[in-house]
């Protein structure tokens, strides 16, 4: 299931004023799918290994409960929508954006070099969150990662560039203790995920402007 | 489509005297008691915390983790249980039984709204309804509204901790006005003995069991959000 949500502001005003030439030349692409995997890794001063995680077990379920839910598929997509997607990742005018409610099966992500999506738009790039990860290290803290994935294929099925990267930031509330108020915390997932992508986004432009094709 | 359940001190409150009226007609008039608006959640989801989850440390280990949908954890139920029974895993605790459940009490007093009559909802709410409504999920005209959102129902298997039933509650209460003057959601689990792989072998056994927790989760969340409410803690655990 996909949803086309609207067309980039930058380039929306270019397109209304000109309906010739947005006839002309379709309008890019960029197609979103959320991540589907949730991992909680909690490590104590043993760092890792059997006993930890054994010891660990219970707490990372619930941290993997409370992540499903603050960033379901709708949530991560909402997150992203909200963000000024056209600067952060330097989208062309115009670009509309489309939506897939369904994530990707994370072992076909590296797998599948293609498009993931039937669209045989003539400019067509894809953002795909691969991961999400919540983890408490001894020493670095409380930290939640997100794996982004941006590909550009251009006019074919061949990707023309691509850049895959982890965004990180510190978390402050989460995770919530049971029985304990925990909207704040779960809040707070959805707000460090928009800063993850920011984050992400701007080694994403570093790359872009260094561009080189993928292998 | 709402199902409406009244205790008898409610009817006798508003003057219904009879059961018909209280169940049907009433609907149609102004109500006149406070009401609690709950809804269930949408489908059980399955989680899996494995010994390899975290077993080593940093994002490698991390990510050998899953979390499953219904429909893929059914299909491995399948592959472990050739005769796994037909229903869906999900269909453990279904929407309509989760609305018998939630309709057990007989007001709000669970949640420490004594007298407000409570309205069980049907269907479930979306996760952007949930996130994306600051105000009343149900339009009515009942002189004070809150409601109660079962936001998630996870049936997680965790390495060396067993399997639980999570829910994740979200309670507004809005009194006579349209935001809400509090607020409160909380994960609430109880234990579960019959593990995922024997719930094919012992379906209705399992049902059961789960019907049992998912009350006990209600009553949890009741204790917690009364205590939540007496002593006004935060997340810390802090006094506000």
């Amino acid at each position: 299931m996909k949803t086309k949500i609207a067309l980039i502001a930058a380039g929306l005003s270019a397109t209304l004023a000109s309906p010739a030439a947005a006839q002309d030349a379709a309008p890019c692409e960029l197609h979103i799918w959320p991540a589907e995997r949730m991992t909680s890794v909690t490590t104590g001063l043993l760092g890792g290994g059997l006993l930890d995680a054994a010891l660990h077990s219970g707490t990372d379920a619930n941290n993997k409960a409370s992540l499903a839910t603050a960033l379901d598929s709708p949530s991560q997509l909402d997150a992203l929508k909200s963000l000024d997607l056209a600067t952060l990742i330097a989208l062309k005018p115009g670009t509309v954006v489309v939506t897939h409610d369904t994530a990707l099966e994370r072992k076909t992500m590296n797998k599948v070099k293609t498009r993931r999506s039937d669209s045989t738009a003539a400019c067509y790039s894809e953002l795909i969150v691969a991961d999400v990860l919540y983890q408490k290290a001894a020493i670095y803290g409380r930290s939640l990662k997100t794996l982004f994935m941006i590909r550009d294929f251009g006019a074919d099925q061949k990707i023309d560039f691509e850049y895959k990267a982890w965004g990180g930031n510190g978390l402050k509330l989460f995770p919530p203790k049971e029985g304990e108020d925990a909207i704040a915390a779960l809040d707070e997932l959805n707000g460090v995920f928009k800063l993850n992508f920011e984050e992400y986004a701007n080694n994403a432009r570093s790359a872009m402007s260094r561009r080189k094709p993928a292998k | 489509m709402i199902r409406r359940m009244r205790s008898a001190c409610l009817a006798v409150a508003v003057g219904l005297a009879s059961p018909a009226l209280a169940q049907d007609g009433a609907a149609d008039a102004a109500p006149t008691v406070c009401e609690l608006h709950v809804w269930p959640a949408a489908a059980m989801r399955f989680a899996n915390q494995g010994e390899g989850h975290n077993f080593k440390s940093g994002l490698s280990g991390g990510l050998l983790a899953g979390f499953e949908p219904p429909e893929r954890r059914g299909g491995l139920w399948k592959r472990v249980d050739p005769d796994a029974p037909a229903e869906k895993p999900f269909d453990l605790l279904s929407l309509s039984e989760q609305g018998v459940l939630l309709s057990a009490s007989p007001d709000g007093t669970i949640f420490g709204l004594p007298g407000h009559r409570l309205v069980i909802h049907d269907t479930a709410l979306t996760s952007r309804e949930i996130r994306g409504t600051p105000g009343r999920y149900a339009a009515g005209s009942s002189p004070c509204y809150a409601d109660l959102v079962l936001d998630s129902l996870i049936l997680s298997n965790e390495w060396s901790n067993g399997q639980n039933l999570k829910s994740l509650y979200r309670f507004r209460d809005f009194g006579t006005g349209n935001t809400p003057t509090r607020s409160f959601g909380a994960w609430v689990q109880t234990k579960l003995v019959i593990e995922p792989e024997d719930i094919p072998a012992k379906f209705d056994e399992a049902k059961a069991e789960m019907r049992a927790a998912f009350t006990n989760n209600v009553a949890l969340f009741g204790a917690a959000l009364t205590t939540n409410a007496t002593t006004g803690t935060t997340k810390q655990g802090k006094k506000k």
